[in-house]
């Protein structure tokens, strides 16, 4: 049914554990905890490898050299920080909301992490391709309000409250567009699956059919996922770092880890989405398509995010609900006699 | 074994359910029952995820725990006092609320018992197009009463948020 080598792989893999244990329940228990290990795994790298990243392109753009002292130019920068991240003096600040403040960080990489599992990456190669695939992932991604409002609370810090404050009116304001804009998508393929999605764009990627609703999902996922132009959550002229801004140490290592891992959902979910996802051109796997889509997406997002100075909170979210949201709308429209005049032709 | 593991998970998402329908209505901190009312949430969208209502448990998610969660803890954290003890208000009525608490556990168990339990498991594998079709074609007529229901709110709240001079 499914072709492609990630695909063979974690079907031989089947096989063995299958041949080796018996149980069918208990080879499916393992083979998800593998997959999950994987994506962790690839969560943990992309930290590292985009902390490096940024700070090398960042430094590109603003004609700088950016990290050049730890490891051959400054690749082992990322694992110095680290190092030095373990090692910080864990400050719990006076007057907190103890269990609120230790939780925050927790909960905030839950989401995070599990929106992996809705991610194809090749043919069949997909941890849980549920029915409500698309809606799942959204609703789930949503779920990251509350511990930044969390974070924000339980400070007791001006600034952190501001910040908490700020992630709600930004990301309720920006999901609604947002979900309208993907409505178009849905609407095309018929389905919330997302290997359906990917399998849809196997002719013609979504970025051709469906310009407006990229655009405007570019936007939503740079705010969603709190990416420099519209980085008011964290802005440090502003608010120091917002709701994170009495973390130190591993807990804000967590906060960061979160960060970096959106940065890559916002890549995956730009390229499985408009970019037909791990579609190509035969003489490379599916799955090579993928990420290289992938990271010249992050890389996309990255440059943008150095590039524009940062908004303003009130004209942002004015922008999102005076403007995207009626463009949003008019895309389903279009989209929807769209449609209608291609079925009767 | 299947069966024991899925009643097991069962057992294990009413007590978390439960335990943390509990701890809002008992626990001393407002913004700590805001916040355990969405942990409510959460699992009583994993439940509907249990039943193999994809589609409700995903709302669940996204309008329960990810937006009507959100307004009452901002709701909550804005509206603090600074003058009194923080808190939730509690008060000396522990009978006459046992009785009325009496009541309902009475009434519901009367409604469990008489309700027939569907019978056989299926379950549409496709349950996102079954409701849609339900709700554009049969109920087409509650749904768009409801919608427009809802747009009546949205023009009232603006006009509430602008006060009486502008609007």
């Amino acid at each position: 049914m499914h072709s492609g080598i990630l695909y063979s792989l974690g079907q031989s893999l089947r096989e063995i554990l299958t041949s080796l244990i018996g149980v069918p329940i208990l080879v499916d228990l393992l083979m998800t905890i593998i997959c999950a290990t994987i994506l962790l795994l690839i969560m943990a790298t992309s930290a590292l490898v985009f902390t490096l990243g940024e700070r090398k392109i960042c430094a590109f753009i603003q004609v700088r050299i950016g990290p050049n002292r730890v490891g051959p130019g400054g690749l082992l920068q990322s694992v110095a920080d680290m190092l030095k991240l373990m090692d910080k003096e864990d400050i719990v600040p006076r007057g907190i909301d103890t269990w609120l403040w230790v939780l925050s960080p927790i909960l905030l990489l839950v989401p995070s992490a599990l929106i992996y599992a809705f991610f194809p990456f090749d043919d069949g190669v997909i941890l849980a391709d549920v029915n409500v695939g698309l809606f799942l992932l959204i609703a789930i991604t949503s779920q990251t309000v509350l511990p930044f409002l969390m974070g924000g609370y339980s400070s007791n810090s001006k600034y952190a409250l501001i910040g908490g404050m700020r992630t709600v009116a930004q990301m309720l304001g920006y999901e609604v567009p947002m979900v309208f804009a993907l409505m178009g998508i849905v609407m095309i393929t018929g389905s919330l699956k997302m290997s359906a999605i990917v399998e849809a764009q196997s002719d013609v990627w979504f970025i051709v059919l469906q310009p407006l609703a990229f655009l405007i999902y570019i936007i939503t996922a740079l705010v969603e996922s709190n990416r420099p132009p519209f980085n008011i959550v964290e802005g440090e002229s502003e608010i120091i770092a917002g709701p994170f801004t009495e973390y130190t140490g591993m807990r804000w290592a967590l906060f960061f880890l979160a960060e970096f891992s959106n940065l890559m959902c916002i890549g995956i979910l730009t390229t499985t989405l408009f970019l037909g996802g791990w579609h190509g051109p035969d003489f490379l796997p599916g799955f090579c398509w993928f990420w290289i889509k992938t990271f010249l997406c992050v890389l996309f997002y990255q440059w943008v995010g150095w590039t524009f100075p940062r908004a303003r909170v009130d004209s942002m979210l004015s922008f999102g609900w005076k403007v995207l949201l009626p463009i949003a709308l008019i895309n389903v429209l279009l989209t929807g006699v769209g449609i209608y005049v291609y079925n009767v032709m | 074994m299947n069966e024991m593991i899925s009643t097991l998970v069962f057992y294990v998402l009413a007590m978390v359910i439960l335990g943390t329908a509990l701890g809002v209505v008992m626990s001393r901190n407002l913004v700590h029952s805001a916040l355990l009312m969405t942990a409510c949430f959460i699992g009583v969208g994993i439940l509907f995820f249990y039943l193999d209502a994809d589609f409700l448990g995903a709302m669940e998610f996204m309008l329960y725990s990810g937006g009507v969660a959100i307004l009452v803890v901002m709701g909550v954290m804005l509206t603090k006092r600074h003058d009194g003890p923080p808190g939730n208000p509690f008060n000396n009525n522990t009978i006459l609320a046992l009785g009325g608490a009496g009541l309902f556990v009475l009434v519901m168990i009367g409604v469990v018992i008489s309700t027939p339990a569907p019978a056989g498991g299926y379950v549409s594998p496709d349950t996102v197009n079954e409701l849609a079709d339900m709700m554009l074609n049969k109920y087409i007529l509650p749904f768009e009463i409801a919608a427009t229901l809802l747009l009546a709110a949205l023009v009232g709240a603006i006009i509430l948020a602008k006060g009486d001079g502008e609007a």
